[in-house]
This record gives C-alpha cells, sequence and structure tokens, in this order.
C-alpha cells in the first residue's frame, strides 16, 4: 500500500511539474478541475506558491531584505472565497520601516471555453493604519465564480534583519506545488528551524556574488588645484548561502478538538538571526544558544535589574512575614500578596514594562512586572526563587533559541521537598497550578548569574472531579444530594468561572452546567479559600435517567454524571491529543430502590485501560439490601497522547460511554 | 444671547457640582446595589442641534463598578471620520474610597481603524481606552464631547441599556433651532416616573432610582420593556448633502435623490447583456428570478465602506466589475438590473437579525442596519435577500421577517411589514428506516426535508461544506447518537422548492444497550430528540416570546432482529398545551417491525410571566417522552 502511494504521489510530480508556473499563466486544465484529486474535500487549494528572499544592496543603506511572493491559488467552490482576500502586515517605528510594492492580482475564469481574465485594480487595494507598529495592504480579489483561480504577486522589503519571514510549508488548504528560494549573504547568519510531521528536502548552494557601486568623491583643493568631485567605482563581492525547497502535493491540516496552538504542527521553518559579520568589523551575536538567548534576556534592565530592587517593598515584606520562620508559609504569603497587590492588565511579557516599582506602586502591570516583584520578595525572604521564561500555548512552541520563543515569565521556588511552580497573574491560580495559557511544555529558568536550564510545566498532580451522589428512587424519578470536590487545575478552571458570580447566578451556572436535573439547592464551599479544594453541593431532583417499558424499569446508574459523548469523532488525527495536564473524573453514586421493586439485574462490573497505563476506566457496581453503590473512574495519566495511540484512546472512550450507557433493570412486583 | 448665558451658567454649576461629587462607595442606596453587577451614579446626556449641519453631542457619566462583568462599562470607544470629530474626551477613576487613582487624556487612548472581521475596509477609526481594574468597587467618570456633521440621526435616550446594572439618575437634554420641526416617540414609560420638560427649542428627560433589572431567558429584550426616547429633525444633513422631509415620502424621496440615483452607472454594455437575457420572457416573476439568480452567482458579500459609501451604496458598474459588494451596494446592483428587465423593485431600508425590530414609524429618520429589495405585489410581496448566494428566490428569511420596513421609491418612502411564515411551515420532516442487530448496532436511511426558518438553519449548517467537514458537521447534529458513522451523505439546496434536503446512509455501534439478561433496550428517537427546555427563573419579573413557532414530524419504520419478542409498546399519546401540541404513536406492523410517529408543533406567542413554569413543564414532559425506549427480549 505504501509503496502504491509513493507511485502515485511521484507521478503526481511529474504532472505538475509540467504545469507552467509564470504569473499570469493559467492554463485551463487549472480552470476545469472540478475538485482537489488528492482530497476532495478542499475548498480551495494551493496550486502553487513562490517566495523568492535576496539581500540587496544599496551604497547609502546597505544591505535590506527583499522578498518576492507569489501564489495561485484555485477555488472549487463557495466556501473557498474566503481564500481570495490578502492582508500583507508591514512594521515600522521611528528609524526605518518596512515596505510592500508592486502588488498584482487577477482572477482567471473560463466562460464558452474563453479563459476570462480579471485584473484587481489599484484603487481596489485599500492601505490601513493597524496601530502604532503596523500598517497593511488589503485587498479580495474581483468576480469569483466557483472554479476560478486567483493569483497575486508583490514584494516586501524590510531593513530588519531579525524579520526575516516564517517560510509557510503547510495551510489549512493543499498545496500542490511550492518553489521557496532564500539567499543570504555570508555576512548575516541565520538559524534555520523546522517544524511539523512532514520531511522538508532542502537543498543548500552557495555562489560568489559581486556588488558594484559609484561614489562621488571629492577632493579638496590643495594649492592651485581646483576643488573637483570624482565618481569611484567600487566593487566588491561575497559569498551567497542559498536554500531551495520544491515540494509538491503538501497535504492541508485541519483543526481537531484537544489541539492546543495548531499552528505547532503546521509544517514551516523559522528564522532567527544569529549573527552579523559585515567585512572589516567584528561580528555581532544575536542568538546562538538558549543559554545564549537567555543571557542576553537576563542583561537587559527591564529583566535582570528588575530582580535586584527590593527598596519599594521592603517594608511591606517585613510587615508580613514579622517573624515567620516557616518557608513554605513565607511562600505562600507572598504568593498571595503580590496576587493581591499587582494586578494582570492582560499584557503578555518577560520584559517588565515601566519596571517592578512603578507597577508595585500603582498596583497594575504586564506579566513580568507581576511575576518579577514575586521572584524579587521571595529572594528578598531569603528563598531560593528564580525565574522562568515561558512560551504561552498562543505563542506556540519555543523549537530553536530566540527571543520570540519566550513572551511569558513566571517563578519558581526551589524546596527540599522539590520545584514549585507560581504565576501570580492569576488570582486563582495556585503553587503548581498554573493557568493553561502557561501549560506549553517546558520552560527556561533562569539562575542569579544569568545562567539557565529547562524545566518541566505540565503538572504531575492529577486533576480531579469526583462527585459523590446519594439518591433515592421513587415511582416519578429520583430525589438526591450530591456533594463534587474538584481539584487542582480543575479547580483553577471552577474557580474563574465561579467566582464573583452573585449567590443567584451562581445557582443559575450550576441549574445550566447540570443537565436533566433541576437544581433545588446548591452551594460551594471553599470557593474563596484557596487553601482548599473546593465543594460543590447539589440538591436535586429529576424525572429522567429512567425508563418503564412494560412492566421493568431500566435507569441510568450515573445519572447526570454519564459522559455521553465521544470528542474524539475524527477516524484519523495527524497530531497528538492535548490534554495539558493527567486527570480523572470519578462518580460514586449510592442510590437507594423502595421494595416495590425487586433488582433483576445489574451491569457487570470492568476494568479495562489504555496502553502503558497512560489511562484507565474501572466501573463497578453492588447491590446490598436494595443499596446500590457504583463507582466509575476515568483516569488520564499523562498530559499528551501521542498520535500513535490516538485509535486507542478514541477506542478507550468509546468504550467508556458504552459501559456508563448500561441500564439497572429493576421489576415492579 | 440671554439663552446662551445662562445655559453657560448651568454647564458652569453642574461642572461644579461634579467636582464636589462623592464617588465613595458609601454613598450608595442600597435598593440598587441588590444583584447589581455596577450601579450608573448618573449619565448625562446633552444634544444640541445647532444647525442643519452641526450636533454636538456631550455625555457625562460616572458608574461604579462592583465585579469584573461590569468592567464593560468603564471601556470607552468612540467612532470617529471624516464627518464626526471627538472635540474631547477624559476619564478617570476613583478607588473604593472615593480617591482619584489615574487621570486619562485623549493622548492616552489607543487609536485603531474601525474594520471589524466582516469589513474589508473602512475609513472609520475609533478611539478606545479600556482600565484594568485594581480592586473592586471602582468607579468611573468620563466626559466626551461628539462634533457631527450628520443630523440624520440623533441619538436616543435609553436609561436602562444593561442588565443587572442599577441606575441613579439618568438625564437627557435636547435642544434644537425653534424653527426645526422635532418628532419623537416616547416608549414604555409606564411604570415608571419620568421627569419631562419641554420648551421651544428645549427637550429634557430624566430619571432616578432604577433598580437593576436581571436578563430572563425568551425575554422580550431591554428595548421593548424599558423606556426611551427617540427623535428627529426634520432638517438633517448626511453623506455631504441637506434634506428635508416631514413624512416618510419626502425621506424616502430624499434618500432615492440624494444618496441613490447617481449611483448606478450600468456600462451599455451590461444593459444590453441583461435585455437579452430576459428577452423572450413575459412573466415579470420569471424574469425577476433570472435577475436574481445571476445576481447571486456572480456576487459575494464584502463589505468596504469608504467616504460618503458608508451611507451610499457603491457604484453599480464597480458592482459589476468586481462581483462584490456590501449590502447596499448589492441590493442597488439588483434594483438596477430588476430596471433593466423591466421588473418594479423597491430598495428597502430593515432592521435585520432573528430579533424582529421595527423601523419606527413615527421618527422620520435615518434607521435600520441592514437593506434588501421588494419586489412589490397586490398582496404577499416578494422580498429578496441580496447578499447571499445561497438563500432561494422570495424565501422569507428570519432575518427580515415580520417587521416595519422602509420601501424607496422614485415618489418617496413608505412603511410596510413584511410578512413570515405559520409555524407550522417552519417544518422539519425526518423519515427513517432503520434496523436494530442483535448486537445493538444500528444502520439505516433517513430523509429529512426542512423549510421556512428550519430550511436556513439547515441550509447555514449543511451547505456549501466539504465532505469532511459535512461529515462532521452530522456528527454533531446528531450528538444525542454515539459511534455514529455515514456512509453517504447527500444534502441539496431544492431553491425550487424552498427546501433543504438530506439524505443519510448511517450506522451506530451499540446504540441499544445489551442488559445483563442479554435483551436489548433501545431509544425508538434515533435521529431528532427534542430536549430543549429553557432554564429555570426563580422569581421571574418579565413575560416571555416564542418569536418564531415550527413544526417537526417524524416516521420511523423500525425492523428488530428475528427471533425477538417486543416489550409492551406504549400506549399513543398526545399532549395539548397553549404553547403547543405533540403527539407519539408506536405501532407494531409486524413481529420483526414497528412504526415509530412523533410530531411537535410549538405556536408563536407572547405569554404571562406566571406562565413560564408551564411551558417548562411542558418542554419537560416532551423530553421524557423523546426518550422513550423500548425492550426486546429473545424468545
Amino acid at each position: 500500500m505504501k509503496n502504491y502511494l509513493l507511485i502515485l504521489v511521484v507521478l503526481f510530480s511529474s504532472i505538475t511539474w509540467s504545469q507552467n508556473h509564470k504569473f499570469g499563466k493559467v492554463s485551463k486544465a487549472e480552470l476545469e478541475e472540478k475538485f482537489y484529486p488528492l482530497d476532495s474535500s478542499a475548498n480551495a487549494a494551493i496550486l502553487y506558491t513562490e517566495r523568492k528572499t535576496n539581500f540587496e544592496f544599496d551604497k547609502k543603506k546597505g544591505f535590506f531584505i527583499v522578498e518576492k511572493y507569489f501564489v495561485r491559488i484555485k477555488i472549487y467552490n463557495q466556501a473557498g472565497y474566503e481564500k481570495a482576500t490578502k492582508k500583507i502586515l508591514a512594521y515600522h517605528n521611528t528609524k526605518a520601516k518596512e515596505s510592500v510594492f508592486g502588488i498584482k492580482a487577477t482572477t482567471f475564469n473560463i466562460e464558452n471555453g474563453k479563459i476570462i481574465k480579471t485584473n484587481l485594480q489599484k484603487k481596489d487595494i485599500f492601505q490601513e493604519e493597524e496601530n502604532k507598529y503596523y500598517y497593511s495592504y488589503k485587498f479580495t480579489m474581483p468576480y469569483l465564480k466557483p472554479g476560478c483561480v486567483v493569483e497575486w504577486k508583490y514584494t516586501f522589503s524590510t531593513p530588519f534583519f531579525s524579520n526575516l519571514n516564517e517560510v509557510k510549508l503547510q495551510e489549512d488548504i493543499p498545496i500542490k506545488n511550492l518553489n521557496v528560494r532564500i539567499a543570504t549573504p555570508e555576512y548575516y547568519n541565520y538559524n534555520a528551524i523546522t517544524k511539523g510531521f512532514i520531511q522538508i528536502p532542502m537543498k543548500k548552494d552557495k555562489v560568489n556574488r559581486k556588488v558594484s557601486y559609484t561614489d562621488i568623491v571629492r577632493s579638496d583643493g590643495l594649492g592651485w588645484t581646483p576643488t573637483k568631485s570624482e565618481s569611484v567605482r567600487n566593487e566588491f563581492s561575497y559569498d551567497e548561502h542559498i536554500q531551495t525547497i520544491k515540494m509538491s502535493n503538501i497535504p492541508a491540516i485541519k483543526n481537531e478538538p484537544f489541539a492546543g496552538n495548531i499552528n505547532n504542527y503546521k509544517s514551516g521553518i523559522n528564522y532567527e538571526l544569529s549573527y552579523i559579520k559585515p567585512p572589516n568589523e567584528p561580528l555581532k551575536t544575536y542568538a546562538t544558544s538558549w543559554e545564549a538567548v537567555v543571557e542576553k534576556i537576563y542583561n537587559n534592565s527591564a529583566f535582570g535589574e528588575q530582580l535586584k530592587k527590593n527598596n519599594h517593598f521592603e517594608q511591606d515584606l517585613q510587615n508580613l512575614l514579622q517573624e515567620l520562620n516557616n518557608t513554605n508559609e513565607k511562600i505562600i504569603l507572598i504568593y498571595q500578596f503580590v496576587k493581591n497587590k499587582i494586578k494582570w492588565n492582560g499584557y503578555d511579557s518577560f520584559y517588565s514594562d515601566e519596571g517592578v516599582r512603578k507597577s508595585y506602586k500603582e498596583g497594575v502591570g504586564n506579566v513580568a512586572d507581576i511575576n518579577l516583584n514575586l521572584v524579587a520578595m521571595l529572594q528578598h525572604a531569603g528563598i531560593d526563587a528564580n525565574p522562568v521564561l515561558i512560551s504561552t500555548i498562543d505563542n506556540g512552541i519555543p523549537l530553536f533559541p530566540t527571543r520570540k520563543g519566550f513572551n511569558y515569565v513566571i517563578a519558581r521556588v526551589a524546596t527540599p521537598n522539590g520545584h514549585i511552580l507560581l504565576d501570580a497573574t492569576d488570582k486563582n491560580s495556585g503553587p503548581n497550578i498554573l493557568p493553561k495559557r502557561v501549560l506549553n511544555f517546558r520552560g527556561r529558568v533562569v539562575k542569579n548569574n544569568g545562567e539557565s536550564e529547562w524545566v518541566e510545566l505540565f503538572p504531575k498532580k492529577h486533576s480531579i472531579n469526583k462527585t459523590l451522589i446519594s439518591a433515592k428512587f421513587n415511582e416519578s424519578g429520583f430525589t438526591g444530594t450530591s456533594r463534587k470536590t474538584i481539584t487542582n487545575n480543575y479547580l483553577l478552571d471552577y474557580r474563574n468561572a465561579a467566582r464573583d458570580k452573585s449567590e443567584e447566578s451562581l445557582l443559575e451556572w450550576i441549574d445550566e452546567k447540570t443537565e436533566g436535573v433541576e437544581v433545588i439547592n446548591a452551594r460551594v464551599s471553599n470557593l474563596d479559600n484557596l487553601e482548599k479544594d473546593a465543594i460543590e453541593t447539589i440538591q436535586f431532583e429529576t424525572e429522567s435517567f429512567y425508563e418503564d417499558i412494560a412492566d421493568k424499569t431500566y435507569i441510568s446508574p450515573l445519572l447526570y454524571t454519564q459522559m455521553t459523548e465521544n470528542p474524539f469523532k475524527s477516524e484519523n488525527r495527524e497530531f497528538p491529543v492535548f490534554f495539558n495536564k493527567p486527570w480523572a473524573s470519578a462518580t460514586i453514586i449510592n442510590m437507594s430502590i423502595p421494595d416495590i421493586y425487586t433488582i433483576e439485574n445489574l451491569p457487570e462490573s470492568i476494568r479495562f485501560a489504555l496502553p502503558n497505563e497512560m489511562g484507565s476506566f474501572s466501573y463497578s457496581i453492588s447491590n446490598q439490601e436494595r443499596k446500590i453503590e457504583v463507582i466509575s473512574k476515568l483516569i488520564i495519566n499523562i498530559p499528551i497522547v501521542s498520535v500513535g495511540h490516538y485509535q486507542d484512546l478514541k477506542e478507550f472512550y468509546k468504550k467508556v460511554i458504552t459501559k456508563q450507557n448500561e441500564k439497572i433493570v429493576l421489576i415492579k412486583k | 444671547m440671554t439663552l446662551k448665558f445662562t445655559s453657560l451658567l448651568f454647564v458652569l454649576l453642574f461642572f461644579l457640582s461634579i467636582k464636589a461629587q462623592d464617588f465613595s462607595i458609601i454613598s450608595l442606596p442600597e435598593n440598587l446595589t441588590n444583584n447589581a453587577n455596577a450601579i450608573i451614579k448618573y449619565d448625562e446626556y446633552s444634544i444640541d442641534l445647532i444647525s442643519q449641519d452641526k450636533m454636538i453631542i456631550r455625555h457625562k457619566a460616572a458608574v461604579t463598578i462592583f465585579n469584573k462583568k461590569a468592567d464593560y462599562l468603564a471601556e470607552l470607544t468612540l467612532f470617529y471620520d471624516k464627518g464626526s470629530s471627538i472635540k474631547k474626551v477624559y476619564m478617570e477613576f476613583y478607588d473604593a474610597t472615593g480617591k482619584r487613582i489615574k487621570k486619562v487624556k485623549k493622548s492616552d487612548f489607543d487609536d485603531y481603524s474601525a474594520t471589524g472581521s466582516s469589513t474589508l475596509y473602512s475609513d472609520n477609526r475609533v478611539k478606545h481606552y479600556s482600565h484594568t481594574a485594581i480592586s473592586y468597587p471602582y468607579t468611573v467618570y468620563y466626559e466626551y464631547e461628539l462634533n457631527w456633521r450628520y443630523t440624520a440621526f440623533i441619538p436616543s435616550w435609553n436609561p436602562i441599556n444593561n442588565y443587572n446594572v442599577g441606575v441613579e439618575k439618568s438625564s437627557y437634554s435636547f435642544t434644537y433651532p425653534p424653527s426645526f420641526e422635532i418628532q419623537k416617540i416616547e416608549s414604555n414609560f409606564n411604570n415608571y416616573s419620568i421627569q419631562k420638560k419641554t420648551s421651544s427649542g428645549l427637550l429634557k428627560y430624566s430619571i432616578s432610582n432604577l433598580e437593576p433589572l436581571k436578563y430572563e431567558a425568551m425575554s422580550q429584550g431591554l428595548s421593548k420593556i424599558t423606556p426611551n426616547v427617540k427623535i428627529a429633525s426634520n432638517k438633517f444633513h448626511l453623506a455631504g448633502v441637506d434634506g428635508v422631509a416631514n413624512n416618510w415620502q419626502e425621506f424616502g424621496k430624499w434618500i432615492y435623490d440624494e444618496l441613490l440615483v447617481s449611483r448606478n452607472n450600468l456600462t451599455s454594455e451590461t444593459v444590453s447583456k441583461i435585455k437579452k437575457m430576459v428577452k423572450d420572457i413575459s412573466d415579470p416573476i420569471e424574469r425577476a428570478k433570472i435577475i436574481y439568480e445571476y445576481v447571486q452567482n456572480k456576487t459575494r458579500y464584502i463589505n468596504v465602506a469608504v467616504g460618503i459609501g458608508g451611507w451610499q451604496p457603491m457604484l453599480t458598474n464597480d458592482v459589476d466589475r468586481l462581483g462584490y459588494g456590501d449590502c447596499k451596494a448589492l441590493t442597488f446592483y439588483t434594483k438596477s438590473l430588476m430596471d433593466i428587465a423591466e421588473v418594479s423593485s423597491f430598495y428597502t431600508v430593515v432592521y435585520a437579525g432573528d430579533y424582529k425590530k421595527d423601523i419606527k414609524k413615527d421618527v422620520v429618520s435615518l434607521q435600520g442596519n441592514h437593506v434588501f429589495l421588494c419586489l412589490p405585489r397586490e398582496k404577499d410581496s416578494i422580498w429578496l435577500e441580496c447578499t447571499s448566494q445561497k438563500v432561494p428566490f422570495g424565501y422569507k428569511n428570519s432575518f427580515t421577517d415580520d417587521r416595519d420596513v422602509l420601501l424607496i421609491s422614485p415618489e418617496g418612502g413608505k412603511i410596510i411589514h413584511t410578512s413570515t411564515n405559520k409555524p407550522k411551515n417552519n417544518l422539519l420532516e425526518t423519515t427513517s428506516t432503520y434496523t436494530l442487530k442483535e448486537n445493538g448496532d444500528i444502520q439505516g436511511m433517513a430523509s429529512i426535508n426542512s423549510f421556512g426558518t428550519q430550511y436556513s438553519e439547515h441550509l447555514m449548517k449543511f451547505e456549501g461544506l466539504s465532505p469532511d467537514d459535512l461529515d462532521k458537521r452530522m456528527k454533531n447534529h446528531f450528538s444525542f447518537t454515539n459511534n455514529l458513522s455515514f456512509s453517504k451523505i447527500e444534502v441539496a439546496n431544492n431553491k425550487k422548492e424552498q427546501r433543504f434536503e438530506e439524505n443519510i446512509t448511517f450506522s451506530a455501534e451499540n446504540y441499544g444497550v445489551i442488559n445483563p439478561d442479554g435483551s436489548l433496550i433501545f431509544n425508538l428517537n434515533a435521529l431528532n430528540r427534542i430536549s430543549h427546555i429553557p432554564n429555570r427563573e426563580r422569581n421571574r419579573q418579565t413575560s416571555f416570546e416564542i418569536s418564531r413557532g415550527f413544526k417537526d414530524v417524524d416516521v420511523y419504520n423500525i425492523n428488530i432482529p428475528e427471533d425477538y419478542e417486543m416489550s409492551q409498546l406504549p400506549k399513543p399519546i398526545k399532549i395539548t398545551s397553549l404553547f403547543g401540541i405533540y403527539s407519539l404513536s408506536v405501532e407494531k406492523k409486524s413481529d420483526t417491525s414497528l412504526k415509530y410517529k412523533r410530531s411537535l408543533l410549538i405556536h408563536k406567542g407572547n405569554y404571562k410571566k406566571d406562565l413560564y413554569e408551564d411551558y417548562r413543564s411542558f418542554r419537560k414532559k416532551i423530553k421524557k417522552l423523546e426518550n422513550i425506549k423500548i425492550v426486546i427480549t429473545k424468545i
């Protein structure tokens, strides 16, 4: 089968490469194609995409990056129209500016066997200020019809060498042919790091290039020679490193439940400026290793220096700790103090914005303002605390040494009993219970001398929802009480949803999420007491979860805690299942049955597991004098389930749902 | 002169009174804080219509915010463009003790383009400021002044604009040149004590001490139950043009003459192309169908708002050339083509959305948020939505049905009411034959036809998807049936019959549950379980509304394996209530087959709050019956 596929792919590539990939040369065959041959589900496909990056030299400005883009997209149906709108972002600051020019675009249709071209006109391209630093060009293609092909090309140029754009090798629609050429002069060294599951065939080359330019040189009059200007021809040569990538038939990447950040799995190449070495000048390093990246961050005044400031909290810290000796208590006190003292303004950063002092005084700050204050206070109290640089889920997985690979900072405390991770931006988070945005594989802990090492971020402890229900069945339904204990990261989510609600709206919220029962009364204890697990107590009644059929009655044993829907619906999956924490969900039900019934049958007890003890499910049921006890426990022991185990996981869920759906059978006497 | 002086004095006095105001939370009245996320301490709108093309809007407000759910009230978002400028804007923040913690100047505001996700480009811009709450409660005070060159719509007074927010005081004052005619409409003033003052060139309203209102499921919406005032002037200005209109006829004529007629510049080439398309067709309706289909195939919705284009349609030739436009552009383009085809049609302004909102008849002003096209007929005019490529000709869209709209013709404007479907025509018909196997799996096929509002729901869900996405959507649609897989899914948008058609062949593993004794229990309704129950309201205050009724009819032929015995089948059930009719019957056809029939009709209506629990219990009974099961036992 695999070989057969390979042959198919090879065949396809040889056919497709015979197409004309010049701008404006769209073929009838391309226009007449009704669906994408390798993926009939595609609403649109990129028939060809080209990216050519060069460094050009200007005698005044020196080198700058010039990128030429060209794309040809086939649109199969109306749902694909959204691919015909383009936005190009460009950055500027007070010193320099990126520019976009030479936008040309055409829509191709076929009418009565004739190719009709509709060009995008200049006046239909809009320029817009996005914010202080970015402006954009936007356009949408004219005259779209199902089956049409659109093309556009443009040139982007930037004087910012660290802004060499990512090479995107995969999109949410298929790419038929791709051609990328990145040429960099020897003076500019980039780290090219790849991501995704697709093999990238990269060809490397080196050529010698010459640049020549004329300078006007003025020679001053000496004695009786007059002042004159003369043009001088300058020339220099350098090695140019060339990377070329030609690929065909790249499949689309599609979203799935528990995906995390899907951009992590899209194939592509990121470029990080490593060093610049102009001729006759010393080498200037940008980032070459994680150690170097971290050191650079540490040496920035918005990071390392902030950790040394302590005057502003000195007095508060003394008042807070007084004579306290217990280290653990100190940690918690300081942590809670910072949470209350400085509120998060919603901005991520590992650099303090206006300084730890000012944010402390004003009570507002970005992530660094808050967590660097936290680290500084802990250190000042004699506790072994350090900042941890992190990339949030939205920022993706840091694959290679770059400052962009971080966008967030938290704190780590070393204790004899292990490490404690702290993030004071979320008032409901706790020691080792971090907000979801932070739970992204690993972070880098920064020591006091700027040295650094990796640290795992996923929680070790299971997050648990455990529900104890005591229910009474009678002829018209159930009445009962339930007591649900919520722990760790589940508790963080719960508190974020439930705290700050008035009593009335809390009740309504519980009503809504407890489907199938009428909530008579509900109470949540320890909602505000962060040192304890929250407990949600409900008094309920319901006419659901049983069925009278003929002389028998069938009861769904788990009542409203039964899992009814399998989240894993896709037959196959190309990336891991990202639970981001180990977790468990348990229900223990005690159900009393009135003596007008005899209990005819109970489901069987069972236990089954995922391979390698990644997870397990156990279900046990017993009856003692008309009191039925049901225990259902679902446990997942790892934060991430690999692609290879997707089928196991899907099947596991299916078995859980089937088991939980089994009925208790009663007969009326 | 004196008038000017006194108003200046008034402003000064007012200013002083603000400075002396207490922003600490101690001064808050308790009856307003119960269940409140915030209290509006005062909210003062003053609008001065200086001349036909000049209006000054001043707004001052102080709001005490108790929790994060009301943080949005401490955000300020002001739009501006070439015809409207922000003269002044200023904010202050106070802590619970009334101590000022922050001042925000105009230069502290973020400034960005107002282009939203559905807009390609707009030259409207926004100034925006949002505050990070350090602690609760806190108080925001803000004031701003806007200068508008357009006066065709005047901001209205809506003192109760938010749920769970108490209002200590809200006031609204409007001044205008006494030579102008002013129209006003005061809605829902009963049960509220509102101070009102009118004199020549002045209108003032104020209200105080309003307890917070809570959102209740199926409620009619604040604008239909709380007081509000809407004002219009007979002399106005828009898009660089002055206008005078004392009634809708004049207003509509002004729109037609000033904003529409000059926007048609179709080339003679297009004109003859269209003429050729409809050449031999005598029936105007048939000609209209050809034009509508042509537009649907040619265009798509893209919003571009440039210059006065925010008010005017794009040029018809640009739409013709580009194949896109916003609702104004596409409607006016369609209308222009209809003109060529000699089909009479009217550009029509509406408040669009599933929530029905009328153009308010009694104030002649620029209203609405959408335009579409009307083909007038003696009875039952035809309505065309020009921004959709999918809906059929003349489909009664819940987006624009059952409400007052403004028709615009060369002769002038006219308010008329759009038609709507009867509940029984919002129909979902499901017929299926499925077979239960000994291992509990089922397999079968079904055909599902939807009409009326249910047509558009299914159209939005299932039309134009790739096979993969369609498969996923279908699985989610039938999410109560697990382990579902489809070997065939065919969907068709039958525009001619205004019917959406789905044909599926499906199977589901473990659908029936095997009991410990080997018998099988299964839910008869495998495909369409109506299980929604509206939220419980423990102390309902407002009436409730079913804004559109519907009907679901399901007929299933169910086969069971041989050598099994069916349990006693449920008796036929019919529940008739004020809100609708539910009926169910199960009939044994043979030893191995039975017929399940179920129908539900929900009426449209407005009901007193006391009936809400009755409605819930009706829906609860339905939910229970939708889960009716039978058991089959091996003989």
